[in-house]
């Protein structure tokens, strides 16, 4: 649109310049020592036209190259809402796929542990698949919640950072190795950081999955942080730890769905968790990114937009 | 007064298979049927005093099996179980009847539970009051509707979610609810999210109510368990 507006505002200026050379032509005000008086006249018609030519073939030019690149921008939007629509499309069925022979399973678990007559080695069996159940349960929730978070369904309210990275460490350590010390330094001088603009309850759930990955990939000597500072318009908060890092040609892949790094296998997870730490941190209108370095740690930053400010 | 009989219709005859003893062993008697129009056969010559239908199934789906139950007057309490776990989606069930729901894949223990509170209600003979639109409790009224809530005519501020909170317990008064209840009905993502976010809620109504959590008019905490709303709650249309 802006293209069009340039190349009529551009052909005008051609036309109109044209116009102009020719009218002083015309009048003799232009001092032409070269043309003698007879060709006044035809200097006059031959600016104009040479105006009027230069102008139409400005705005013609410019309207091809629009054309051409926005037909080019809008296959391309196409082509990206496609696949973000297909992969969508993608999960929602795996969800519906699941769901039917989840249930079935946890019904006939209920049947098998009501039985009276089961051995020990067969409780624990029963135990053992309950629990696998609860994983793929796990795994269909967050695939749910992926699937229907959108714009209206989150909450946009004053959330207090402080307190909210307090809860999440604590259901961290709680769940993942309540042993583990997690440091927390929110900025306090020369004053501390504001509110963010947001959904606490996803907000909870964005810290509690980048803190549990870091307790769950890294040694218990080392060292798990939290650092809160803000630059007037966000909050910034590094989930920072001291493990073992994430391998540099993993680094982009470690928001997609179900990707697992190398030194992700053995480490339980939906492979979920990152993907929905980003969908959450983009519905928010923040930004979430990583750096890591093998052997020395790995940062994950999240900006979070302030809350406006009330009175 | 023979055993209570229920109706259990779904397309996965393996659901039938595992769901039809356990209800059995909970005392029971159970029909099936695995499509719509067996379904609804059934109801007619059995007349069961339950029917729970699943909701997706090809041909007629269990939707298509509530609404033409009730359009012939048949008024059997029907428990939907649903795949599709949008808001929408549960609102338009119960405004086609259905008097409770359950997204797969659902607890077991869950279910039967379910079945036990829609039996009572039912039995009482008086209208679930998922079917109004207003629930009043002394001079708090909520409108389900509009989502609003007040109190003795004062509009009360809420979040969405807390009103989503205080309209469960409403709809549900005198039980205990537990917070991994709440989070599945209000939230709909139940385990990603940690019941914490049940108490914050809980926490904002009672402010908004001006309420003592001693001593409680509306929400009782039942420490361990849940939630319990203690009023009395009538529905009006």
């Amino acid at each position: 649109m802006k293209r069009l507006v340039f190349a009529i505002i551009g052909a005008f200026t051609m036309i109109i310049l044209g116009f102009g050379v020719g009218w002083l032509a015309a009048r003799e005000l232009l001092p032409n020592p070269l043309v003698s008086a007879t060709y006044q006249a035809d200097l006059a018609g031959l600016a104009t036209r040479a105006g009027l030519l230069a102008g139409g073939l400005v705005f013609a030019v410019t309207l091809v190259v629009w054309r051409i690149q926005s037909t080019i921008e809008r296959k391309q939007a196409g082509e990206h809402a496609d696949q973000a629509s297909a992969r969508q499309r993608f999960f929602q069925r795996l969800d519906h796929e699941l769901k039917n022979p989840l249930t079935i399973i946890r019904l006939g678990l209920v049947n098998l542990q009501q039985s009276p007559h089961l051995n020990a080695e067969q409780s624990g069996s029963l135990e053992r698949i309950s629990q696998q159940a609860q994983r793929l349960q796990k795994l269909v929730v967050d695939l749910r919640l992926l699937s229907e978070l959108d714009e209206v369904s989150i909450e946009r309210k004053p959330v207090a950072l402080r307190e909210l990275l307090e809860e999440s460490i604590d259901l961290s350590r709680q769940v993942v190795e309540p042993s583990r010390a997690v440091a927390l330094n929110v900025q306090q001088m020369p004053w501390p950081v504001s509110d963010v603009w947001g959904d606490r309850d996803l907000l909870v759930l964005v810290f509690r999955n980048l803190l549990d990955n870091a307790l769950k990939f890294s040694a218990p000597e080392d060292e798990v942080e939290v650092r809160v500072t803000e630059d007037g318009r966000m909050a910034i908060v590094d989930v920072v730890d001291t493990g073992p890092g994430i391998l540099p040609e993993e680094t982009s892949h470690i928001f997609e769905e179900l990707y697992r790094g190398e030194n992700a296998r053995g480490v339980s997870g939906s492979g979920l968790g990152l993907r929905l730490v980003e969908r959450i941190v983009e519905l928010h209108d923040g930004v979430v990114q990583v750096r890591s370095k093998p052997e020395q740690g790995t940062v994950f930053t999240v900006r979070l937009p302030l809350a406006p400010e009330t009175g | 007064m023979g055993k209570t009989r229920l109706m259990i219709v779904d397309d996965e005859v393996d659901l039938l298979a595992e769901l039809k003893p356990l209800l059995e062993r909970s005392g029971y008697q159970v029909v099936s049927a695995t499509n719509g129009e067996q379904a609804l056969e059934l109801a007619a010559k059995e007349q069961p005093d339950l029917i729970i239908l699943d909701m997706l199934m090809p041909r007629l789906d269990g939707r298509d099996v509530l609404r033409r139950l009730r359009q012939s007057g048949n008024l059997t309490p029907v428990i939907l179980l649903t795949r599709v776990n949008t808001t929408a989606e549960r609102v338009l069930s119960l405004q086609e009847g259905a008097d409770d729901y359950l997204n797969k894949p659902f607890d077991p223990l869950e279910l039967l539970a379910r079945v036990q509170a829609v039996l009572r209600r039912t039995q009482s003979g008086s209208l679930p009051l998922s079917s109004f639109r207003y629930l009043s409790s002394g001079t708090l009224v909520l409108d389900r509707q509009a989502r609003q809530v007040s109190l003795a005519g004062q509009t009360v501020n809420l979040t969405a979610r807390a009103v989503g909170v205080l309209e469960f317990m409403m709809l549900n008064p005198h039980e205990i609810i537990p917070r991994e209840r709440l989070l599945d009905e209000v939230w709909g993502w139940s385990s990603a999210i940690e019941t914490r976010a049940v108490d914050i809620r809980i926490a904002e109504i009672r402010k908004a109510l001006g309420e003592d959590s001693e001593q409680p008019e509306y929400i009782e905490t039942v420490i361990g368990q849940g939630y319990r709303f203690l009023g009395e709650v009538r529905g009006e249309k």
